[in-house]
């Protein structure tokens, strides 16, 4: 070897690459339950490729492990507990913050389960892991146990196509998950007579007829060692069928899953009870509750004082935002009616921003060129608006109570003017819309009432202590620019002598444009 | 900036529509206080209130039903000093920035989450000057203990009578029943229903509220009217002033009000 070929060879970077082909691929839940739909065992479900540098030169290579996993199609069946595991293996597996070895050395780790990835004192490994996928379907159910039925009910169905999902981590220790989906398809599966008629819930739209021109889903999350959190999800192009019921129904398989592990403290221990791997308690009155029950001096300051303890010290922000998302209204969600009106909300961007600070937290909307359709579906006779694009912003902001100040709530809307017309057949269908929609909300409030009725449990609890705490200071503006309603006749049954006077609010109007 | 687009969708069913009436509302200001001992205050400001005929002529001195237009309100009211001074709501200045960590209020917002304080503050709504150029006033204070003080200032308001409007709305209303009396007939047999419901589960509730109204009207003009309504000719105001002015009162030199106290305080 020559002498400037040997030099090359010893500052050319060397990586170890293993590639990882598992067929058959089988999920099972702790259950033995069978999570994903397993196709022929002989063809390839999952080809992992590892990459990480070696020689000199390898710890200047950030990240250090490079992860590409590719699944065939995937089809996965959860039910609640299922998914609630899963989501428990992704957090505490590939993101468990206990992995960056930050905190403090005089800490005690007694109550975290540490699954040694990093070494105290070294610097922290670096990776970036690729999840990608042509199709993914994942159907989600409610099984015997958690139906009101008592049988097992299909609730959701969420299809993706060429989804992928990345998570890096650099020398910096902050994570940054992203996740891309070409196509997201929501239906939901219940069978439910209330709103049978409209399974698909969200779908992308195609904008030209008979062209599928899939659009895209995109989420972020970028997490710092110390938990601050910024999460973002953007949908493009989507549309929306705004069945409020059966959103809710969606919604509701998501609420109230266990969000952390329970932790108990050593003192706890003497009023636990251990049955095979499980620990459980015995009684939930604790140490710490018996203490404050026993200074009965001042309990409002000392509720006070746990509910400051009790206040997040990470930031947290989200931001959900929508760009050409139209979100249709019905009359009738059963589907039966020989009419059924519908109301399309267009907008041309909408930004919705949530942020928690501390002791503060901030909302803020800006939606911009709101149009409004009225129609039939399946025949959406209108093509023209029924407002002039119209744009609104607003925030709400809200600090919560420390001991040496009351809660405090600001709020402001603001609107431009709002130029609207109304015809027979547009107000008609709005009427209609508005009404089925209603009855829609009345209906799900009233199944809502009789569910918690029946099953009091803490969490509903929890939410009537929330909704006692009393805001003691707010203020609310509301600024407009207008309103103008312009009154139609689309029967084409004119007033004598009066066409003239048609065309002059038209001419009018786009002189000032 | 609204697009040109967007402009001409929302203005293309004129060409297929016949405009009857325009009921517009200018420059509405609200703001809703809660203090710490219970107080609510709310302000109500409208600028100006105007309800067109749009089936009469343009130089018809019918066009105007009603009006509020006074001499503050008609050189712009409190809204257009307002609008001067915020940027327009565009989607590039006001959406949402990326920053060294997460998102951010652009500095649009910012400017306009100030101005909307500003013009929204409490003794805005107790400056007589401020308040001058709506026509519109409406104050309420309730306090924590029940009672309530209520305000209405209007400063001028004209209505007009003219039969052929009033002909043509009611056949556009008239019209419009057909259509809707399913929906009507519907809601209103579920709002028995809830109604029933809702005063079964209620049980009757003693009123202890104690409240005082003032209103301050500086004038009201209402015209009754007999006019050739699509004459093409051109007439002048003059020829065709009001048949009978059933009721006009007002006091635009001094400060006279209306005032109406009442107090009701229960067993």
């Amino acid at each position: 070897m020559k002498g400037a070929d040997k030099r090359l060879s010893e500052w050319t970077q060397w990586f170890h690459n293993c590639r990882l082909e598992l067929c058959g691929l089988d999920i099972q839940s702790w259950d033995d339950g069978q999570l994903n739909e397993v196709h022929n065992s002989q063809s390839q479900s999952l080809v992992v490729n590892i990459r990480w540098p070696v020689g000199p030169t390898a710890p200047l290579v950030k990240p250090k492990w490079n992860v590409v996993g590719t699944f065939d199609p995937l089809s996965m069946r959860l039910s609640r507990k299922d998914f609630s595991l899963f989501r428990f293996f992704v957090n505490y597996n590939l993101l468990e913050p206990s992995r960056f070895l930050s905190r403090d050395a005089n800490e005690k780790l007694d109550n975290l389960v540490l699954f040694g990835y990093e070494k105290q004192g070294l610097p922290p490994t670096t990776y970036s892991v690729t999840l990608q996928s042509e199709s993914l379907e994942f159907h989600f159910y409610l099984d015997e146990e958690e139906s009101s039925s008592r049988k097992s009910e299909e609730v959701m169905c969420v299809k993706c196509t060429n989804a992928r999902y990345t998570l890096l981590k650099n020398i910096d220790c902050i994570s940054r998950q992203t996740a891309n989906v070409e196509s997201i398809h929501l239906a939901q599966t219940s069978d439910r007579e209330e709103w049978s008629g409209f399974q698909d819930l969200l779908l992308p739209i195609s904008l030209v007829p008979g062209q599928s021109r899939p659009r895209l889903l995109q989420f972020t999350s970028t997490t710092r060692p110390n938990g601050d959190n910024v999460k973002s999800l953007h949908l493009d192009q989507a549309g929306i069928y705004m069945i409020v019921p059966a959103w809710q129904h969606v919604g509701d398989f998501f609420k109230y899953l266990p969000t952390s592990p329970e932790i108990f403290a050593a003192e706890e221990m003497a009023s636990l009870m251990q049955v095979g791997d499980r620990f459980y308690r015995m009684s939930k009155t604790t140490t710490c509750d018996v203490q404050v029950q026993s200074t009965s001096g001042d309990a409002a300051q000392v509720a006070t004082q746990a509910q400051e303890a009790a206040y997040p010290t990470e930031s947290r922000q989200f931001l959900f935002s929508l760009t050409s998302p139209r979100i249709i209204l019905v009359s009738d969600a059963t589907g039966t009616a020989d009419v059924n009106s519908c109301v399309t909300l267009h907008m041309a961007n909408l930004h919705y921003h949530q942020s928690t600070h501390l002791n503060q937290s901030a909302q803020s909307v800006i939606c911009h060129g709101m149009e409004i359709f009225a129609g039939q579906i399946g025949n959406p006779s209108s093509h023209s608006s029924l407002i002039c694009p119209f744009s609104v912003c607003g925030s709400l902001s809200k600090s919560l109570p420390l001991k040496t100040r009351p809660q405090v709530l600001n709020g402001w809307i603001w609107m431009e003017e709002l130029q609207a017309h109304a015809a027979y057949t547009d107000m008609v269908s709005s009427i209609d819309v508005l009404n089925g929609v209603n009855k829609q909300i009345m209906s799900n409030a009233q199944e809502s009432k009789v569910n918690s009725d029946i099953q009091p449990t803490s969490d509903n609890k929890d939410r009537k202590n929330d909704a006692l705490g009393q805001i003691i200071e707010a203020k609310f503006d509301v600024l407009c620019g207008g309103f103008s309603l312009v009154v139609t006749d689309d029967s084409h049954r004119h007033f004598a002598n009066a066409q003239v006077s048609i065309l002059s609010p038209f001419i009018f109007t786009c002189d000032q444009i | 900036m609204r697009s040109n687009i967007a402009y001409s969708r929302f203005f293309l069913l004129y060409l297929l529509l016949q405009a009857l009436i325009e009921f517009s509302l200018v420059g509405l200001r609200c703001s809703r206080v809660v203090t710490q001992s219970h107080d609510v205050k709310t302000f109500v400001t409208l600028d100006r209130l105007e309800l067109t005929d749009l089936l009469q002529s343009e130089d018809s001195p019918f066009r105007i039903m009603v009006s509020s237009s006074n001499t503050a309100s008609a050189n712009g009211g409190f809204f257009s000093s307002f609008v001067g001074v915020v940027p327009a709501l565009s989607w590039e200045s006001h959406k949402m920035l990326v920053s060294d960590w997460g998102f951010q209020l652009s500095s649009s917002m910012e400017t306009l989450r100030e101005a909307i304080g500003y013009a929204c503050a409490f003794d805005k709504f107790a400056d007589h000057s401020s308040v001058q150029a709506c026509d519109f006033v409406f104050r309420n204070l309730s306090h924590g203990n029940g009672i309530s003080y209520i305000e209405l200032s209007l400063s001028h308001l004209t209505a007009q009578w003219n039969p052929s409007t009033v002909i043509a709305f009611q056949r556009f209303l008239g019209r419009m029943k057909k259509f809707t009396t399913n929906i009507l007939t519907t809601s209103a047999a579920d709002k028995n229903v809830e109604i029933a419901s809702s005063n079964s589960s209620k049980a009757p509730e003693s009123a202890d509220v104690i409240f005082s109204v003032k209103a301050d009207i500086q004038s009201v003009s209402i015209y009754l009217s007999k006019y050739a309504p699509y004459c093409q000719s051109q007439v002048s105001r003059q020829q065709h002033s009001p048949l009978i002015t059933i009721f006009s009162f007002g006091f635009p030199q001094q400060t006279k009000n209306i005032n109406k106290d009442v107090f009701w305080i229960p067993k």
